[in-house]
């Protein structure tokens, strides 16, 4: 199974690179390591989609659940480079309501909030 | 060549949802944009995820039948699981919570189907999306 990667490991915050679609059958190795890092004392997990082409109705519940377990303990979770289609999703979901997600544009690649 | 139908008895676990679906990005090749590939799968794993987890429980002893249609810029997906079905009636208004950790599947279904329909006991599902750029076959 392909490994998520760990960047930008400091303290509290790390970011992990997220390297499997968010979808039924692959989401359950994430969802044990942001358990994990959570219980570790992690406070602020950036979550690298760059490689993520889709996430379904599993993903997004996962990623809700990574949210409510860090906003118990006053953390955060931020969901950075999604393609413009997860973008649309999150927004069309209105999870983008409820945490930092942000896109990447094609053209400058700037992030896109 | 693209054949017009793609259709397939899958078994009733996660492994034959991915076969399925990689069939079907095949099946889709490239002359569909990005939104509209990315919407197909979607209500397309949509769809074949309840079959397997809900209308089998996940029992690898059953078979789900998934079929899919291109015509006329559209995709139709009809999927058919063993079960005894569910409620969509009353499920089809319900508001999900910002929080809530499930319940989007339906969410999904309204926000990117063109038209579903549910058989009367809730065990087949029928998708049709409306493609934003049409597909060379048609």
């Amino acid at each position: 199974m392909t490994q998520n990667t760990r960047t930008a490991d400091a303290g509290e915050s790390i970011t992990v690179k997220v390297a499997v679609d968010l979808v039924a059958s692959k989401s359950s190795e994430l969802r044990e390591e942001l358990r994990q890092l959570v219980a570790s004392g992690r406070r602020s997990i950036v979550l690298d989609f760059s490689s993520v082409r889709m996430v379904d109705s599993s993903g997004l519940g996962m990623i809700i659940a990574a949210h409510n377990s860090l906003r118990k303990v006053e953390g955060e979770l931020v969901v950075t480079n999604c393609s413009t289609d997860i973008l649309e999703l999150f927004r069309s979901m209105r999870i983008h309501q409820h945490m930092t997600v942000e896109g990447v544009n094609a053209s400058s690649g700037l992030p896109v909030k | 060549m693209m054949t017009e139908e793609l259709r397939a008895s899958i078994l009733a676990n996660q492994d034959g949802v991915e076969a399925f679906c990689w069939k079907f990005q095949q099946w889709l090749g490239a002359d569909i944009n990005s939104r509209d590939a990315f919407a197909a799968e979607l209500l397309l794993r949509e769809a074949l995820v309840n079959g397997v987890e809900h209308g089998c429980h996940g029992g690898d002893g059953h078979e789900v039948l998934c079929v899919v249609r291109g015509g006329k810029g559209r995709i139709f997906v009809f999927v058919k699981d063993p079960g005894a079905g569910f409620d969509w009636k009353n499920l089809w208004n319900f508001e999900v919570g910002g929080d809530a950790c499930s319940g989007r599947g339906i969410q999904i279904y309204k926000t990117y189907g063109t038209q579903v329909r549910f058989n009367r006991a809730g065990n087949s599902v029928f998708i049709k999306l409306k493609l934003k750029q049409k597909m060379e076959r048609n």
